[in-house]
């Protein structure tokens, strides 16, 4: 029953942060030096054009008129109309939407196959050669720009060895097309949260192999494969799904470089573009869908992790 | 802890002495740019444009033939006055937020802690991209736009602190003694604080310095023709294959100085606070 409640005041407290979020958006592209229809026209526009597009953009309105009908739009599932593409936002966000979750999944799915072995190798053979070979790794790992990893790895296995390709995507991803050009962009995205994975996979192995229980494990004589897999690797992973769950959002928000890099039209690239462009419907609604996208990943995290561990108390 | 312990630490702890010495030549080379610098970062040598690393040119140039190590020396003032600024101003008001909201309770707790919400459910590169959009391209609004993120993460942390000594005996014993709010936050709160936000805020430089160099890669950081780090890569990304050493030189010089924060993170870690020791 708590927990029923629990989830129902955190879900009721999306609307609220939405429309905190929306009021964030609106404030800061009102900020914006100069006049929006200047800004937005064509350079030496005649100034009726200029007139004409900021009617048409009902710049004219106050300005909590123009706050009122945004906030409440969005609420009817109305994100307006971009200036570039001429196409309703929420029309263009979905498809970008879908690439952009679709490459931080395969990129997740990479960071946790190799991070957690990684992870538990380190923790097992602990202050050993590996340790300390994987210990080092993690530091650069999270030291380097991820512009660099992905350079070099355009330079490497697109431009001298041509492997893979290194721009756009080439279709669904169970097609072979698809699954080349998604591997480098993932590849490289996977690189930025592996290190954490690994240092915090590394961390609670240690703090679960000096327990009592795996003491006795060990003493009852099971072999220490099963102690590490199924008495200790079972208990360490909680806080490590937590972090994978944090992670995927942390991935997700940050997937603008590696979109632009390798040219993958998914919604960090569509911001990108959106504010090169000042596009500020599209601005406002990528924003908006990347931060319901954030905060709905959050909050399956912190359930997932509620029902892991029985401990933790809902507040 | 005593002096000599300090110094101990200094000298056995290897990790923590590499740190600093990074950090060190990163600060002389910020500081001495002109005098180190064997060109001006700014002049251009169309001659001898993107050539590679030579006696002359130890990291090569550019192209516009610019000295790409005079101006790597140069962007050190950049990167690091953007990353000590913007996690200086997210230390100051977000642990000042937070030390408000966990010591007042009730509606300003809330309210402060609701708001610093709304900051965190924006992710991190796309907020700071969307400030740098509507304040322009500047330093200051990098810093801003950088600090901006750090806010919610310092007012959580200094509220946590807060929250767990607000009931301690002493606080209780200093307030029936008549000490006013501000100094009790400022003799007892505030040393409690202390090793978390030091912590944190070395290991937050890094990555300000790394998100920095994003904004500036994606073309939404300092202006050209600033000697900038990620500027210079961004630029550089076009001449990859026929001049890799334009990439990989700034690209390095970031890694080790973020490398030289994270190190030092660590190892404070370790030291102040051994419950967080990964």
């Amino acid at each position: 029953m708590r927990m029923k409640k629990y989830i129902l005041k955190r879900l009721l407290w999306i609307v609220p942060l939405i429309f905190l979020v929306q009021t964030l958006l609106f404030l800061l592209l009102t900020v914006i030096p100069g006049d929006i229809a200047v800004l937005i026209a064509t350079p030496n526009a005649p100034p009726e054009t200029i007139e004409a597009l900021r009617e048409e953009l009902g710049l004219e309105r106050p300005l909590i008129v123009q706050y009122i009908d945004y906030v409440t739009s969005v609420f009817r599932g109305d994100l307006g109309k971009s200036f570039i593409f001429r196409l309703p936002v929420s029309e263009i966000l979905v498809g970008r939407l879908i690439n952009s979750l679709e490459l931080v999944t395969v990129g997740m799915m990479i960071a946790v196959v190799a991070g957690i072995p990684l992870g538990v190798i380190a923790a097992i053979k602990r202050d050993s050669l590996y340790d300390r070979f994987i210990c080092t790794g993690v530091l650069f790992g999270i030291s380097v720009p991820l512009f660099f990893i992905e350079l070099m790895t355009i330079l490497i296995f697109g431009l001298y060895l041509g492997w893979f390709p290194v721009s756009q995507r080439g279709g669904p991803i169970w097609t072979v097309e698809g699954l080349r050009h998604i591997i480098l962009p993932a590849l490289c995205l996977a690189s930025i949260c592996l290190a954490m994975i690994v240092r915090l996979t590394r961390s609670s192995m240690l703090d679960v192999l000096s327990e009592d229980y795996i003491l006795t494990a060990r003493s009852k004589g099971l072999k220490e494969r099963v102690v590490i897999v199924t008495h200790a690797l079972k208990n360490a992973l909680i806080p490590v799904v937590t972090v994978i769950g944090l992670q995927y959002g942390f991935l997700f928000g940050n997937t603008v470089v590696t979109e632009v890099i390798f040219d993958w039209p998914g919604i960090g690239r569509l911001t990108y573009e959106s504010i090169i462009m000042r596009d500020f419907p599209l601005i406002r609604g990528a924003v908006l869908c990347i931060a319901l996208v954030f905060i709905v990943i959050n909050l399956l995290v912190d359930l997932i992790y509620l029902r892991l561990d029985p401990r933790i108390e809902y507040d | 802890m005593q002096k000599r312990e300090i110094l101990d630490f200094f000298t056995k702890n290897r990790s923590m002495s590499v740190g600093i010495s990074i950090l060190l030549i990163y600060l002389i080379a910020a500081i001495f740019a002109p005098l180190l610098s064997p060109h001006d970062p700014y002049e251009q040598n169309l001659d001898v444009r993107l050539s590679g690393p030579s006696r002359e040119y130890p990291f090569g140039t550019d192209q516009f033939g610019r000295c790409v190590f005079s101006r790597i020396l140069y962007g050190a003032r950049i990167s690091i006055t953007i990353g000590i600024a913007a996690v200086l101003f997210g230390l100051i008001i977000g642990s000042g937020l937070g030390i408000i909201a966990g010591y007042r309770g009730g509606l300003t707790d809330l309210v402060l802690m609701r708001l610093m919400d709304v900051l965190m459910s924006i992710p991190a590169l796309i907020l700071a991209l969307a400030v740098v959009a509507a304040l322009g391209r500047s330093i200051p609004n990098m810093i801003l736009a950088i600090g901006i993120n750090a806010l919610p993460l310092f007012a959580r942390l200094s509220r946590s602190s807060v929250l767990s000594i607000r009931t301690m005996e002493y606080i209780e014993a200093s307030e029936a003694i008549g000490t006013n709010s501000f100094n009790i936050i400022r003799y007892h709160v505030f040393k409690n604080c202390f090793s978390p936000l030091l912590i944190f805020s070395t290991l937050h430089t890094a990555s300000a310095i790394l998100m920095a160099a994003a904004l500036s890669f994606l073309g939404l950081g300092v202006p050209p023709p600033t000697a900038e780090w990620g500027l210079m890569t961004a630029e550089a990304r076009v001449y990859l294959r026929q001049a890799p050493y334009l990439v990989i030189f700034p690209s390095m010089v970031i890694l080790v100085l973020v490398l030289g924060f994270n190190l030092i993170g660590d190892r404070l870690r370790d030291m102040l606070d051994p419950k967080l020791r990964f």
